[in-house]
């Protein structure tokens, strides 16, 4: 199945070209922490993860069309 | 002196009696307070009397610099602007980036004192060590482009930086902020109105001399090292600067919105910094010597006109003037953030203000008589813009507003005070204490009230990554969840305060990725000092206790170390529905800080603390 994905910010230095926006080809079934593996992104560098503007944790399974975003941690200055 | 990062000279100016002097600190000074915050505090304990009108001639207003302002490396472009604080009484300062502060280090000097009030409006003229104060009676009143415009032509000199109050500044809003090269601001604190009571409507700064460096091929080295991985250190920064946080911030239920009220937004899409990029963004800004350009112009035409000569909104702005007002129209927070700028408003202290005013419309507080028939309502785009007017001119509503929302508060009534988002009368940033409980024990023991700059964003250190790994030297190993507050948070939150006090010293920008050995070989690199982690922690932890004895010496108790009752109530929707900070369990984590600071029970410092970190003359003045 296809899902999206969507790095943000400081986690772009982990995926290639730092490219933003990835359509991923994966097998069902699929979880968010897999795609963060998948892509090389190391967990502890992953404040929030989301999917429809909704939070979700790493156990959460991805469907079919679905776009996860994934966020660093915000600090302020 | 110093084989380099300093000038050795700090300029004293009297705008009373027209006098110009040039103090000469010995090294042992420049080693004690560095620059910048501490720095600052140093002077206005010495040369303020205490109980000083904040407003009046006898504040005293110092422009501060850093060891490494004006070397050739990220982040070095700052300058801090700091006096006792109209808008709290106590003590105020705000750092600003762009090229000023390495102008002035340029010109020869690290600091300028001002003391005494002008009889007219007048403007410094620094060229090197000529020193004039200028008539500026034909600047009153005028827009901050067109104050730059206008010395810069009437000076005729190449590489003029200027530094100014703005309106808002000169009609003395308690919330002005300091604009230096048109697009930065010293914004918190007020220290624009104490800029209008000085009559002292711009300082222009020529310098042509570099900032002599120790270690020149050392500090260089790792300028280009920062310039040569600037995409992968800074990529996300230059992409979208600090407005890539609204959308991940709404997620969470932590994005401030409708006073705080609520922490997540329905019309959070529309001001994300996305948004903007895609659409309104023009151009990417940045500082002296900083290959980043996390800075944002922007420009729009229809229906608000926004000059791109202002720049345009950062995150703390776009939530302010947007989400916490229930606006999510980009162009309007655009505009007020352009009126701001062009004002020299605190864009966190004019949103907050405002979006008291529409809370308190809201709940009858206010009525159509107060507001001259405006519906203030959460959202309405046009009053938002109207009132950043208002507040500048202190007109209507506007004049009650600009005073801060703990004075309007106590003028509206008891009902209304509740309802007043700020501590010791510092408004609160756009950071909440729900999402980052430490970072709320931070608002309240803050010696310049709500402040997020030296204050611990707990959410970068709930996981084993790499913010965590880079405070490692400062001894803090374990992660923390973003809601504890035990002893051990009120740890992480001590020295990671110290830590980014440090930074308020050294005048360095927090944006830059510098980790601590790096910042610790410039200040080496620059100075030629043997400097150790420990050294820059103790500048940082010094700079907490001269701020808390200034306050302790203009009445601030313990009491004034509190959080907003709002905060201690929960969520009723959102992703953070049901959460609240716990009463009891902040309170603890107060004493706890005191404890852990070496202060007593009643946030007072000790004798022997005070000796512990070289101000024993501090203690002997605490204890007459
Ligand atoms: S990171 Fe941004 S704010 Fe900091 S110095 Fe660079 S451009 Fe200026």
């Amino acid at each position: 199945m296809k899902v999206k994905v969507k790095v943000y910010g400081t986690l772009l230095t982990y995926v290639a070209e730092q490219k933003e926006e990835h359509e991923l080809e994966v097998a069902e079934p699929v979880t968010a922490g897999e795609l963060l593996k998948h892509l090389g992104i190391p967990e502890e560098e992953v404040w929030l993860l989301s999917v429809g503007k909704r939070q979700v944790s790493t156990s959460y399974e991805v469907t079919e069309g679905e776009e996860l975003s994934i966020f660093p941690p915000v600090t302020g200055g | 002196m110093t084989s380099g990062g300093y000038r050795g000279k700090i300029l004293k100016v009297n705008l009373t009696d027209r006098t110009i002097n040039v103090e000469t600190p010995d090294e042992n000074f420049y080693r004690l307070y560095y620059g910048g915050r501490a720095l600052i505090a140093h002077y206005l304990l010495k040369e303020m009397k205490p109980g000083a009108d904040p407003l009046g001639p006898d504040n005293v207003l110092v422009f501060a610099t850093g060891p490494l302002t004006g070397g050739p490396f990220a982040g070095s472009g700052r300058n801090s602007v700091g006096a006792r604080s109209p808008l709290t009484g106590a003590y105020g300062d705000g750092e600003a980036g762009g090229y000023w502060g390495a102008e002035l280090k340029r010109a020869g000097y690290d600091a300028i004192v001002i003391h005494g009030q002008a009889a007219e409006p007048v403007y410094l003229w620094i060229k090197d060590d000529q020193v004039q104060i200028r008539e500026a009676s034909h600047l009153w009143g005028k827009k901050t482009a067109d104050v730059e415009e206008a010395i810069k032509n009437e000076l005729d000199e190449k590489g003029v930086r200027i530094t100014q109050c703005g309106l808002a500044g000169e009609n003395l809003v308690r919330y002005a902020c300091v604009v230096n090269d048109l697009t930065h601001f010293a914004g918190r604190s007020g220290m624009g109105a104490v800029m209008g009571s000085k009559r002292l409507r711009a300082i222009a700064v020529r310098g042509t001399e570099p900032v002599p460096m120790a270690d020149a091929a050392a500090v260089r080295e790792l300028g280009r090292w920062l310039s040569q991985n600037v995409q992968d250190l800074a990529g996300g920064m230059r992409d979208l600067g600090t407005t890539g946080t609204v959308m991940s911030l709404n997620i969470s239920g932590g994005l401030p919105t409708h006073n705080f009220r609520d922490g997540h937004f329905a019309g959070a899409e529309k001001i994300t910094g996305e948004t903007m990029r895609d659409t309104i963004l023009k151009d990417r800004d940045t500082c002296f010597a900083c290959p980043i350009f996390c800075k944002r112009v922007v420009e729009t035409d229809e229906p608000y006109r926004v000059d791109p000569i202002y720049g345009g909104p950062e995150y703390e702005t776009l939530a302010a003037l947007g989400s916490l007002c229930g606006v999510d129209d980009l162009g309007a927070v655009c505009k007020a953030a352009e009126l701001c700028n062009a004002y020299g408003l605190d864009t966190i202290s004019t949103g907050v203000s405002i979006a008291f005013a529409m809370e308190c419309f809201e709940a009858g507080l206010l009525e159509a008589k107060d507001t001259e028939g405006k519906s203030l309502h959460f959202g309405n785009s046009q009053a938002l813009v109207e009132l950043v007017e208002q507040i500048t001119r202190q007109e209507g509503l506007g004049a009650l507003l600009a005073r801060g929302v703990k004075a309007a508060a106590e003028d509206i009534g008891p009902e209304a005070i509740a309802l007043a988002m700020h501590v010791k009368g510092q408004e609160i940033p756009m950071h909440e204490p729900r999402l980052k409980h430490g970072l709320g024990l931070g608002y309240a023991v803050s010696p310049t009230g709500a402040d997020h700059c030296h204050n611990l964003h707990d959410t970068a250190y709930t996981k084993a990554g790499g913010a965590l790994k880079d405070i490692h030297p400062l001894g803090i190993l374990e992660p923390i969840p973003a809601d504890d507050l035990s002893l051990d948070k009120v740890r992480l939150y001590k020295q990671v305060t110290n830590w980014r006090t440090f930074s308020n010293c050294s005048v360095q920008c927090y944006f830059v990725p510098w980790k601590p050995h790096q910042t610790l070989a410039l200040i080496q690199g620059m100075t030629g000092w043997n400097a150790s982690l420990l050294e820059l922690v103790q500048v940082g932890e010094r700079a907490v206790n001269l701020t808390r004895c200034f306050n302790l010496r203009e009445g601030f108790t313990a009491a004034d170390d509190y959080l907003p009752e709002r905060f201690c109530e929960a969520f009723t929707s959102g992703p953070l529905e049901g959460v609240a900070i716990d009463r009891e369990a902040l309170e603890n984590a107060r004493i706890a800080f005191y404890r852990m600071s070496g202060w007593d029970d009643d946030g007072v410092p000790s004798r022997e603390k005070l000796y512990d970190l070289g101000l024993g003359w501090l203690a002997e003045d605490m204890a007459n």
